[in-house]
Parts: structure tokens; sequence; C-alpha cells
């Protein structure tokens, strides 16, 4: 078990490490690409400033979060400070970080730590059951979209039981090595995933298909489950 | 025309010679001790050289033998290693590419590799040039507790030597090593075992360079045959060409790839 | 549009693979300049030339051929079948001879003094010449070349004076083909006591340019058929390949009948498999002759070791075979019978290659070579990458036909897509920089863990010595690590000087539980390194029993038993001698703490266990004699150190040095 757990930390989080970065450099240089042919062709014209209103208006989507699907729309903002924060500053991952790539950030405290993660955690259950009882989300919902949540509520849940031995009903190396191997398969999944999002934010309103995240455009989506894939 | 007498009747092993080598090098000690026990022969980049036992009661240090006509210095492509005045087989280290020729041309097996640096080397005995500069005797000389390694002149060498044989037949073999083997050695051996098991060939070995270099310098007339050859071949051709198309047929070879 | 289909479907996936490894072979080159030879390669001193030497250089070189043997048949005999040969011949020798130079720059050890030959002069060195030639050799295979790139590029006036001067080329060209060629196998002259009596061959330099020669044209035909095969089957293949424009998918059956029509392109494949074929019966005589009058081959043929089956499969495949198949009129008719003895012929030059520069001289080095991971995946980078050149040119530019005139100029724009990845990587992204970006981003990241050298570091070898049964003899001679020097230890006098079975735990200072003298070795297993001895998993245990501990799992509470602090690592963690004091008879001499995971070597923890009590003992006594090296070492010390050196100085110098 020890030696598993050694490879996961070692080779195989660096070989993940390793994917994300360079697909996420991936999608970025070729986005940039499509901005720069975009721009040389006869469409002279950039939306600079809807790039950053949009971007900016996701940072903060105080529209969505009063209007629409309200609990969806909330589930889904709680859920990305959460998987933002957790992940980069909790303390057990800074030391990891020195490690890895050699930069010392602040650390959450161990208890704000704990209730972001059971918030996050609570999120994603709410996010995972809209997808698949509310009728409007379901029909617009891929199979990635809700294995994508199953696959994220893994790490966050078996980190919290790892960290908290009094609720963890397996042996602590075994939810060790379950953390950090579904935490290592999503970092790989990211740029092959919608995960992509990451990065791809930024370009939604020149990305030659509009994956809209807005609230009402889900019908688009739609149109992609349904095969209707018109432009390409 | 210096060289060493190695009297392996005299050495007992006890590698003073080695340590002595390894400080006048500016060798690792460390490295010198492990490479002790991972070489096969026992000479490393930090362990220029070592005493070799022969079966087991007999030791014979051994280093570059310094041919007279080295192997080595035919074989390096940029002339970095070269033979000196004195007769020490020297290395230059600003020319060397690192191609490692050198180390397969050495009959001996005797230059060795900073393979763990990142920026290697070869490295061999070059017979403490710089003790010598400074008036000094090599390090393994000066070290030997038992007198096994003279320094001097290599002609007064191989008297010495066979004077010690002819003054105890009982005690050696009545042969020289380096005497004549690959063209001469300017390090010389003699002892009462039998070295082959150092590697040593038959005394009527020819030099490696005697042996190669009419080869190579046989380049430039081969080379000019071809040329003058493959010319007129061509010249021949195109004429002929001519002759029966017109003078427009000799160009349109060239074309190729068309379909 | 089938044509395109046709195009893409059957050098896709060849494309791919060459993109993987050439991201695999950037990976293992940034390793190699990062870590140097001896840790990336299995070079050492007794085998300093290997797999990129030999293989990827004078392999490379031999296979590469064809530009000069071709130019001399096309361009100054002007034969026929042959001329058209020409230009793809020189892309061929121009690839090969600069993935040949490009894999040297790895091997050797200062890559960046590469330009050192032309300044620095031996002509007596056949590397010399071979390096002066085969460098000036890519130069004009390279002007050679050039009009062919410039034609698409435009630059009509530099076209029309190189075409022009396309004929001095040529012939410079061949010039020094023909020396360098025969120099590759003189490299091997100066090794007459260290290369195998079968390949050490007087008239080496013949061999090799004669066997280089019809190699060449045999890969050249090679080429020639998987070109046809990849682009226009019906060129080599024959007519059934393309009914009424439709593609048939099943072409690569034998669905052939008598009737079908020969391809357009088959006679000039079988032109050249027959030259080779001609010119390897010449190669075979000679390689026979050779045996015969050298009686040291005879001998060394007949002694039926693994050299001797290796150069028989070497010569059947490299001549034996294909003169024979050659002779055999349906295999002159068949593509893929010619194919295969193409294929035959140039594996065979490329293995006698490597015979004469690397199996050969295993006996004389006593080792046998394999090389390292990274020296394969660097050797097949370089290759792939010339691979992926080779599809580029002649894709883009008139070498074998006209055909980038017909295509399409059809620009695949990437886009951001969530749809099934599969669909992606089969529909969407057939070429250009998206297809390779995304194999890059699997492949640089494998090829990194997989290559890189740290993860691949064994752990130092186990010298546990069988000392506890040792412990019942009055005298000890430790040699852990084999070198002779051995140090006498008088081990029953030690103990009773120092107070009878009281006095174990003096050197003894951490025995196993409930052990009273648990011998060095057990702990410090490495001669040179520090061996980690704490066992987490079973502490987990351990302590749970222990403190009996509560809960689901009584294991998981254990955490804190031992580390304090947010993070749970080796720095929080409290120290052995914490719990351990009474059960371990723990007393620590050296330093009175306890490292805590690790213990030190083998060497040092002798060393810190002795010395300190002889050098107080030699002062306090005033017994010098304690204080030195060969008190202990009467067989001699380590070279290095100085007989009479005094053990405490001993010490100071590997503080300093530490």
């Amino acid at each position: 078990m020890q030696a598993w757990i050694d490879f996961a930390m070692g080779p195989l989080f660096a070989f993940s490490l390793g994917v994300m970065a360079l697909g996420l450099l991936r999608h970025l240089v070729l986005q940039l690409d499509t901005l720069f042919r975009r721009k040389r062709s006869r469409l002279k014209y950039m939306p600079w400033n809807k790039m950053l209103h949009d971007s900016l208006e996701w940072a903060l989507p105080v529209r969505h979060l009063t209007s629409g699907n309200v609990i969806f729309s909330n589930a889904s903002f709680v859920f990305h400070i959460g998987a933002i924060l957790v992940p980069l500053f909790y303390a057990g991952h800074i030391v990891l970080w020195e490690q890895w790539l050699g930069v010392k950030l602040w650390s959450i405290g161990n208890g704000f730590a704990d209730v972001l993660t059971v918030i996050t955690i609570l999120a994603v259950l709410v996010l995972l059951v809209s997808r698949i009882a509310v009728p409007r989300l379901r029909a617009i919902s891929r199979n990635s979209d809700v294995s994508l949540l199953v696959l994220i509520l893994l790490p966050f849940i078996s980190g919290f039981l790892a960290a908290h031995p009094a609720f963890n009903p397996l042996p602590w190396q075994t939810m060790f090595l379950i953390h950090l191997l579904s935490a290592e398969a999503l970092l790989i999944l990211v740029p092959f995933t919608k995960l992509s999002h990451i990065v791809l934010i930024f370009f939604d309103r020149i990305s030659e298909i509009h994956w809209q995240l807005r609230p009402g455009a889900g019908d688009r989506v739609a149109e992609t489950v349904l095969g209707k894939e018109a432009k390409v | 025309m210096i060289g060493m007498l190695i009297d392996v009747t005299k050495c007992v092993g006890c590698e003073k010679c080695v340590a002595a080598c390894v400080k006048a090098n500016g060798c690792d000690p460390a490295a010198a001790d492990r490479d002790r026990a991972t070489s096969p022969d026992g000479l490393s980049a930090d362990r220029l050289t070592t005493v070799q036992p022969i079966g087991w009661d007999h030791f014979a240090k051994k280093a570059c033998m310094h041919c007279l006509e080295p192997s080595c210095v035919s074989a390096c492509l940029v002339g970095g290693i070269t033979r000196s005045e004195n007769g020490a087989v020297v290395y230059d280290p600003d020319k060397c590419i690192g191609c490692r020729y050198c180390m397969l041309a050495c009959p001996f097996h005797v230059p060795r590799y900073e393979w763990s640096a990142k920026v290697p080397f070869m490295k061999k005995c070059e017979l403490c040039e710089e003790r010598l500069a400074d008036g000094e005797i090599p390090a393994c000389a000066d070290a030997c507790p038992q007198n096994a390694i003279e320094f001097g002149e290599r002609d007064e060498l191989l008297r010495l030597a066979h004077q010690r044989i002819g003054e105890n037949p009982d005690g050696y073999i009545d042969h020289v090593w380096g005497e004549h083997e690959f063209g001469g050695t300017s390090v010389l051996y003699i002892s009462d075992a039998d070295l082959a098991e150092l590697g040593w060939p038959s005394p009527d070995t020819e030099s490696i360079p005697h042996l190669v270099e009419p080869v190579m310098h046989a380049t430039p007339i081969v080379g000019g045959s071809v040329l003058a050859s493959v010319a007129g071949v061509n010249w021949i051709v195109r004429r002929r060409m001519q002759q029966m198309h017109g003078p427009d047929a000799s160009s349109n070879g060239h074309g190729g790839g068309e379909q | 549009m089938s044509e395109l289909e046709l195009t893409t479907d059957r050098t896709q996936r060849i494309k791919d693979v060459l993109w993987a490894l050439t991201f695999a072979g950037l990976v293992a080159m940034l390793l190699r300049f990062v870590f140097g030879l001896g840790a990336t390669t299995n070079l050492d001193d007794r085998v300093p030339w290997g797999l990129w030497k030999i293989f990827n250089m004078i392999s490379g070189a031999a296979l590469a051929t064809c530009g000069f043997t071709v130019g001399f048949l096309g361009h100054v005999l002007h034969l026929k079948p042959f001329d058209r040969m020409v230009k793809p011949a020189i892309l061929v020798a121009f690839l090969g001879y600069g993935a040949s130079l490009f894999a040297l720059l790895f091997d050797i050890g200062l890559p960046w003094r590469f330009w050192h030959p032309f300044v620095h002069w031996n002509i007596h060195s056949f590397l010399f010449e071979v390096f002066w030639c085969v460098s000036c050799y890519f130069v004009i295979t390279f002007l050679e070349l050039s009009p062919t790139l410039l034609e698409r590029l435009g630059l009509a006036k530099l076209r029309g004076v190189l075409s022009k001067a396309a004929g001095v080329f040529v012939i410079i060209g061949i010039t020094l083909s023909s020396l360098h060629h025969t120099s590759l196998g003189s490299l091997f002259l100066v090794t007459p006591q260290r290369l195998h009596a079968l390949w050490y061959s007087p008239i080496i330099s013949l061999l090799f340019i004669i066997s280089a020669i019809g190699g060449g044209l045999m890969l050249l035909a090679l080429i020639k058929t998987l070109h046809s095969w990849w682009y226009d089957p019906s060129r080599v293949f024959g007519g059934t390949m393309v009914r009424e424009g439709v593609v048939c998918k099943t072409c690569g059956g034998d669905s052939e009948n008598g009737a079908t029509p020969e391809g357009p392109d088959l006679h000039v494949v079988r032109a050249l498999v027959t030259a080779g074929a001609w010119v390897l019966s010449v190669y075979l005589l000679l390689k026979i002759g050779d045996l015969v009058l050298r009686p040291e081959a005879r001998a060394a043929l007949l002694a039926g070791t693994w050299e001797s089956v290796l150069y028989v499969v070497e010569l059947l495949s490299a001549a034996i075979l294909p003169v024979l198949l050659v002779l055999i009129k349906p295999v002159r008719r068949s593509p893929y019978a010619l194919a295969v003895t193409a294929g035959l012929a140039a594996f065979g030059l490329a293995l006698n290659r490597v015979d004469v520069g690397i199996f050969g001289y295993f006996r004389d080095a006593g080792e046998l070579y394999f090389p390292s991971a990274i020296e394969w995946v660097i050797t097949f980078g370089v290759l792939a990458m010339a691979g992926l050149a080779f599809f580029f040119i002649i894709e883009n530019f008139s070498v074998f036909d006209d055909r980038w005139k017909r295509l399409a100029d059809s620009e695949l724009k990437f886009s951001s897509s969530f749809d099934r990845l599969t669909w992606v990587w089969n529909h969407r992204l057939m070429t250009g920089l998206e297809r390779a970006s995304l194999i890059a981003l699997i492949v640089l990241p494998l090829a990194w863990i997989t290559l890189y050298p740290p993860f691949l570091e064994s752990t130092p070898p186990d010298t546990r010595a069988p000392l506890a049964v040792d412990a019942a003899r009055d005298t000890l001679r430790i040699d852990a690590n084999r070198d002779g020097l051995d140090a006498v230890f008088a081990h029953t006098a030690h103990k009773q000087r120092l107070g009878g079975e009281e006095s174990c735990v003096n050197c003894h200072h951490l025995s196993m539980p409930a052990d009273r003298a648990t011998p060095c070795s057990e702990c410090h297993r490495a001669m040179e390194a520090e061996t980690v001895i704490f066992n987490h998993e079973q502490h987990l245990a351990w302590v749970a029993e222990d403190k009996e501990l509560g809960g689901w799992i009584p294991e998981n509470q254990s955490c804190v038993e031992c580390h304090s602090g947010q993070a749970r690592s080796a720095a929080s963690a409290k120290a052995c001698m914490e719990c351990h004091r009474e059960d371990m008879h723990a007393v620590d001499p050296a330093n009175g703490r306890l490292a805590q995971f690790a213990a030190t070597s083998y060497h040092s923890a002798m060393h810190n266990t002795c010395i300190p009590c002889h050098t107080e003992n030699a002062l306090t006594q005033n017994r010098p004699e304690l204080d030195r090296c060969t008190t202990c070492h009467q067989f001699g010390v380590p070279e290095g150190l100085e007989e009479n050196l005094q053990m405490r100085e001993l010490v100071e110098v590997r503080i300093r040095r530490q």
C-alpha cells in the first residue's frame, strides 16, 4: 500500500500535473491562435469588452444568483469557491506544492477548510440531484456532466475522511490512496473534458462552438446532445 | 625519452602508488575508493593507476603505457592527444570533443571517461607532466616503498632491466615487456610471472598506427582517382548523348520525378 | 475526395507514432543534457561506443548511400529507370545523414565543440576523415536537394544556378561518399585485439562500402514501394487497386489473379532491387573469400559460439537471401516479394554495422551492453523526426511526384469541442498542430516520469552480513564491501574489557525490540548510503494496539500519537526514542539523539562507533597506536589515506567533506 501511495504521490502526480498543465497550455495557445487568425481574417471586430465583461461576470455572477434557477446557480457558485480554495490552499496540500513546484502558498485554517469542504460536498450533491431529478436540467445533461460531478465528489469526500479519522470507515492508507487517485484522474481529465473551462471560459465569446455557460443557453447544449451539431 | 620500469617481483600490492596518484592528479579519493570495487580492472577517471593482481601472489601496477607509436594519438580526430618531446603521451582537454575514439583505439584499455560529469573529459596517466616540470619524479615512482617503480631515461631503464635479468636469471622471465610490443612502450615491465593476463600481446605485435596509417594515407589517392574517373565517365556520357541527341539532351537527366 | 481520404488513412497512424516518438525523444534529449552521459546511458569505460554512434551514425549512413549511387546511375550514366529516382534518393540521403549527425550531438561528450575538427586537424585519423567527408557530404546533399525545395518557394534565379551546378555536386558527392564509406569501415581497423575475429577483416573498408551501396539501393526500393502504398498504390501494386475511381479497401489482400496488370512503376522498384542484388552478390563473394583466406575467422565461425550464429544470420539477411530471392522470377514480379527482399537486405546491412560496432566487442569488453531507455528513446526519436521531415517534404514538394499541386490547401481550424474524444480524434483532428499537440500532452509527461533518472534510481544494494552467527566468535573480520580491506575486531576482548554483558549497549545502541544485541547490519544495510528503517504501515497497527485506540478503524486514530501540527510529515513526527527508550536499550553514543527514519551508512556507523572511544583512550591512556587506522585495518587502508593517519583526523576529514 505504501508503495502505491509513494507512486501516486511521486511519478503519477508529476504525470497528471504535467498533462493538466500542458493540456491547458495547449488550449490557451490554440485559442490565441484562433483569436489572431480571426483578427487577420475579415472578422476585424474583436469583442474585447464583452470578453472582459463575461469573465468578470462569471467571477461574481450576481444576476444569476437571484433569478432563474436560483438553487442550481447558487450551488454552482459555492461549489466553485470551494473547488478553487480547498485544493490550492489546504495546509496538507501546501507541502505538496512546495515539494513539486517550489512555491510556498499561504494556507487556510484547518477549521475553515473543513467547513468549506463540507459545503462544497453539499453543493456538488445539490448539483448532482438537480441534474438527475429536475426534468429540464436532465434533458440538457450529458452522461459526462453527471459522471464528472461524481468524480469531483470523490476527492473531496475521501480527503475529508482521510483528515478526520473519527468518521473514516476505511484504513487511512486506503482512503488516502482513493483521494490521490481520484484527484489525479480529475487532473488528467481536465484538458479533455468540459473541465477545461478553467482556461476556455475567457474565450467563451470567440470559441467556434459557443459553449454557453449562461443559464438559458442550455438549448444549444441540448442540440449537441441530440447530434444536431450544425456548426463545426 | 623518459619512461618507467616496473619490477613485478618487487611489488607487494600496497597501492601507495595509487594513493599518491589520486593525490597528485587531484582526483576524488572517495570515488577512487568506490571505483576500486566497481571497475573491472581498477582504472577509472578517478583512479588513473591501479594495482592488478596476477595469480594470487603477484601484483603489477597498471596505467598508461605511453607507447612509442600510440594508437590514441593516431586516432584522435582533433589531435587532442599528442606524444610530447620527452615521450609522455599527453592530453589536451581544450581540443577534446568527447568522441571516445581513443578509448576504443587503445590496445591496453587505458583511457577512461568522466561519465558522471556534465562536462566530461578523458582521463589517463600523463606521467605527472607538472611534477616533471617542477623537477620531481612521477608521484607513483616517488611513493613506492619497494622501489618497484624506476623512473628515468627509457634506454637506461632497458639496460637496467636486462642487467637485472642477467644478474638473476632464475628470478625473472627473460623478457622485457614493452620493449617491442605494439612498437614499444615507455613503461616497461620485468617479472617472474607471465603478464599475458594484463593484456600484453606477443612481442612481434605491430604498432597500430603502423598498421592503419598507410591505409589512411591512401585516402587522397583513392579520392583523387574516384573524382577523376567519375568526372571522366560523366564527360564521356555527356559527349555521347550530345552526339546522339543534339546539345539539349545532356541537361534533361535532371528532370527526375516528373511522371 | 476518395484519394484524399486514402492519403490520410494510410499515413495517419504512422505519423501519430512518429509524433509520439519525437516528443518522447525531446524529453530524453533534455534529460541527457541535464543528467550527463553516465546517468542516462549504459555506456561505460569498457563499452565507450553504443547505440547512437553505431546504429544512428554508422548504420544510418550506410542505409543512406542511395544518394550517391542513384546519383551516379541516374545523373552521370543517365540510365533510364534510375534517373527518376534521383530526387527521392537525394532526399533519403539528406535526411539519413542529417539524422545521423544530429544523433551524434547527443553521443559526444562536449557537443558544443562539434566544429573543433574543422579547426584542429589530425590527418592521420580515420575519424577525422569521416567527420570531414560526412559533414561536407551533408551540405552537398542539401545543395542537391535545394532546387526541389526552391521550386515551391520561388527564387527561380537561385534555383537555376543550383540546378546548373548539380552535375558538379553529384561528382563531389560521389567522391566524398566513397571516401567516408570506406573510412567508416577503417575506423575499426585500429582494434585488432578487440574486435571479434569474424568481423575484424583487413578488407573491412571494402566490405563496408560495397555492402552500403547494395543495401542503400534496397532501402530506396523499399521506400519507393512504401510511398506508392501510402499515396498511390496503383503505381507499384498494379491495376486492381483502383476501380473506376473508387478505392478498393481490401487492396492488401491476395485477391489478385494472374491477369493483374503490373503497376507502371514496378519496373523502377525491380531495377533498384536487381541492381542492389548484383552489388550484394559481389559483397557475398568478398565475404566468402575473406572467410576462406583468414584462418582465425574460419576457426571463429566453426567454434559455434553465439557470434558465429549471429554472423550467419547477418549474412543470410544481408546478402544470401536477397540474392537468392531475386533469382526467382515470381519474386521479381511481385511488389510484395520485392519489398520483403529489399527490407531483408536493408535490415541485414544495419545489423552488420551493429555487429561490427557493438556485438563484436562484447567478448573483449567482458560485459554485455544493452542500451538504456533514454538511449533507445533518443535513437528512435531522432529517426522519427527524420520520418516526419520526410513526410512533410514529400507531401509539399515535388520529390516523388507533383502531388502537392493537386491537393487542396484544406486548412482545418481548431475549435474547442466537448464532443467525445474518440470522435474528435478520428474525424476532427486529422492533421496539424492540434493533433500533434494532443499527442504531445500525453507523451511528454509520460516520457518524463518513465525516463527521469531519479525516479529510476535503484535502492542501494543490501550488504547485510550474517553477523548474528558471528557474534559467537572471538574475533570478527569486518569487510562489508568485500574490498579485502577488512577490519579486525576482537569482539570478545572488547566485551570483557568494557564490562561484560552489561557493556553490549555501548555499541549495540539500538536493538530490535526484545533483542539484546542486534547486529549492526540489521539496520545499517547499505555500505555508503542511508537506509530507511522506519516501517510506517506497521507502526499504525502497533501504536493502535499499544495505546488501545478505539473508533471504527483504530489505526486511523494513531496519527496524532506521533505527529503534531498541520501537515503529517516526517518533520512533524516525534523522535523514535520518545517511545522506545526502554525496550530497545537505546543509547546513541554518537550524538545522544537518533536520526529518526534512516540508519547511517554501514561505513560511518562502524567508524562513528569505534573512533570516538579509540581516540579518547589514545589520549587518556597515552597509547597513540589506538588512534591509527591500521590498528583495525591490519590488511591495509583505502588508498588516499596515510597509513599513519590518526582516526581523529579522519573524522575531521569526513566532516569537512560533507
